[in-house]
């Protein structure tokens, strides 16, 4: 997993857990799953139950057969009893020696009459006797293998019989026993538990996996939405695309649209009041620049202390007037539709020649030499608009020759690195203190407090150079000075 | 201040002996008088009055000679780095 990747998962994860609560597809599955699970355990409990007690009756069935046949092979005679009993039946009724059949046949109250083992007697409750010709079961305990062994539990059935001869008719009563291990009955509840298990845990399994993938299926909408949100710079307030949204999702889209179109109104709106504020003070300053100017050159502005406060005025309205167009030209640099396809491409080279040529004469009059590097010499082309890259260089060199100072040496110079054009301004003036260069390009910040400047000028190239998809950075140059390059795609490389 | 004609007059009424390049070359100077003339331009000067285009340094050349003909007379050519020349009044004249 690739560090981007992780920190996405980090962040997914973060978001579903740490500030959000459950995720909506994890609510869902437990909505969905919990309830089924419940009701499908419940289902193959009452099922097991109904089973094992199917099969109980069975074999109460075949117990209750095993005593009517054993009663079948008694018959009185006289005072005695003759038990038809062959030797070859009682070898089947106790040839299993893993479920063996046990009897007893006993004269109530427990005078042992037959049998191969000493039975426990039915537990009755109070008032509850058995009825002849009834069969009574009950769960019991003995030791199965003869006295002394460990005791275990039987299934046993009590049948109470009423024989007698043609003179005294049901004179006797006895009761005949059969008890079985519960062993084998266990073993049956075993299996029956076993193969309802096995398919329904795979059951489950089966449709939390089929649940699980239709909440994936049926939330993946709700990604597109967030990964068109997220996947989107600041300033683009352009509406959200989602034409095959879900009904609800296309109504949370339209709320957020609805958002957007608000907020890039207001941002339209501000941005237009601050271009024609600006614009709306430009005249007046204008005025004021001349009108000053007009008042220096009278022949009555002699006085020196006059002259002294007229020259402040004419510096501070130059000054506002700078400050304004610098206000004007952010305004119309802040990010907005600039589409860099679509626009032509401008040759770096020849625009820094020209600007550079039409600068120099201000340069000679500040004693700076402003000159170029001459590293390339075809056209440098990066895909732009040509006014704002020319402001933006404007601004750099502008930016040199305030405060660079007399004597000081400022060169422009174009070149190509790799897929991006460089356009550099190097001067050998004080320069900027590293603390200071990352902060100079903020607005209304200066790192010095010489010159006139407004503290727009490296904001403003920032912001048309990231505009433009670059960079913009200071860098020092020895023995003293300032180089800032700026890094922007050439054309052709998008 | 003198006006592009009365220097030229004056230059001239100095015996001034210029070459058909050198002259083209002042000519272009003096038209744009405090604003820089690119090396491009004067070539493109040269090239429209049917001369040779000449090689990389003939520019060079020509503004030395131009320069030591100039002197004294309150002009001065600059060399502008990699951009070309500028022709402006020589300071405290």
């Amino acid at each position: 997993m690739s560090l981007a990747r992780w920190r996405q998962w980090r962040s997914g994860w973060h978001g579903r857990f740490g500030r959000g609560g459950l995720s909506l597809s994890r609510q869902l599955l437990w909505w969905v799953l919990l309830p089924q699970i419940v009701l499908w355990l419940a289902g193959g409990v009452a099922a097991y139950h109904f089973a094992a007690s199917y099969a109980n009756e069975a074999i109460d069935a075949s117990l209750s057969q095993a005593s009517r046949a054993l009663a079948r092979q008694l018959k009185p005679i006289g005072s005695g009893l003759l038990i038809d009993f062959p030797k070859a039946a009682q070898d089947v009724l106790e040839a299993d020696p893993a479920d063996r059949l046990l009897y007893m046949v006993s004269q109530p109250p427990g005078q042992f009459i037959l049998g191969n083992q000493a039975l426990p007697p039915p537990p009755l409750a109070q008032g509850v006797t058995l009825r002849v010709g009834q069969p009574y079961f009950y769960d019991g305990s003995m030791p199965l293998a003869g006295p002394g062994d460990a005791e275990q539990a039987v299934r046993v059935v009590a049948l109470l019989l009423r024989l007698g001869d043609e003179h005294q008719p049901e004179s006797r009563t006895l009761l005949v026993q059969v008890a079985r291990s519960s062993a084998n009955r266990e073993e049956l509840a075993r299996r029956i538990l076993v193969d309802m298990l096995l398919p329904l845990s795979s059951l489950i399994l089966l449709m939390t996996l089929i649940v699980w993938l239709g909440i994936r299926a049926g939330l993946a909408p709700l990604k597109r939405l967030r990964q068109q949100v997220e996947g989107r710079a600041p300033a683009d307030l352009a509406p959200l695309q989602l034409a095959s949204a879900p009904r609800e999702l296309l109504s949370l889209a339209g709320a957020i649209n609805t958002l957007l179109a608000e907020v890039q109104h207001s941002v339209e709106r501000q941005k237009r009041f601050i271009g024609d504020a600006a614009h709306q003070l430009r005249t007046p300053l204008a005025g004021l620049k001349s009108q000053t100017e007009l008042a220096l050159a009278l022949p009555s502005a002699s006085d020196p202390e006059l002259r002294a406060r007229l020259l402040r005025v004419h510096e501070s309205a130059t000054r506002s007037a700078h400050l304004v167009s610098q206000l004007l030209t952010l305004a119309r640099a802040e990010p907005g539709a600039l589409r860099l396809q679509d626009c032509p491409p401008v040759d770096l080279l020849a625009l820094a020649r020209q600007l550079t040529a039409e600068l120099v004469p201000r340069a000679l009059r500040a004693g700076l030499d402003l000159g170029m590097d001459e590293a390339a010499q075809t056209p440098v082309e990066v895909p732009g608009e040509a006014l704002l890259l020319r402001e933006a260089l404007s601004n750099l060199i502008d930016n040199a020759l305030r405060y660079a100072g007399a004597g000081a040496t400022v060169t422009v110079g174009v070149q190509r690195l790799g897929t991006q054009a460089c356009l550099s301004v190097e001067d050998s003036g004080p320069g900027i203190a590293a603390q200071d260069r990352a902060r100079v390009f903020g607005r209304f910040v200066r790192a010095t407090d010489a010159g006139s400047g407004c503290g727009l000028g490296l904001a403003i190239v920032k912001e048309i150079v990231e505009r433009h998809g670059g960079q913009v950075g200071l860098e020092p140059v020895l023995p003293h000075g300032l180089r800032v390059r700026v890094l922007l795609p050439l054309a052709g490389n998008p | 201040m003198l006006d592009a004609e009365r220097r030229c007059a004056l230059l001239c009424g100095e015996a001034l002996e210029l070459s058909g390049r050198e002259w083209e070359l002042l000519q272009l100077l003096l038209q744009q008088r405090g604003k820089v003339v690119t090396k491009e331009r004067i070539f493109q000067a040269w090239a429209s009055e049917g001369g040779e285009p000449g090689s990389g340094n003939t520019i060079e050349v020509y503004i030395h000679r131009l320069r030591r003909k100039l002197e004294g007379g309150g002009l001065v050519i600059r060399t502008v780095r990699g951009l070309g020349y500028l022709l402006e009044e020589e300071e405290g004249v």
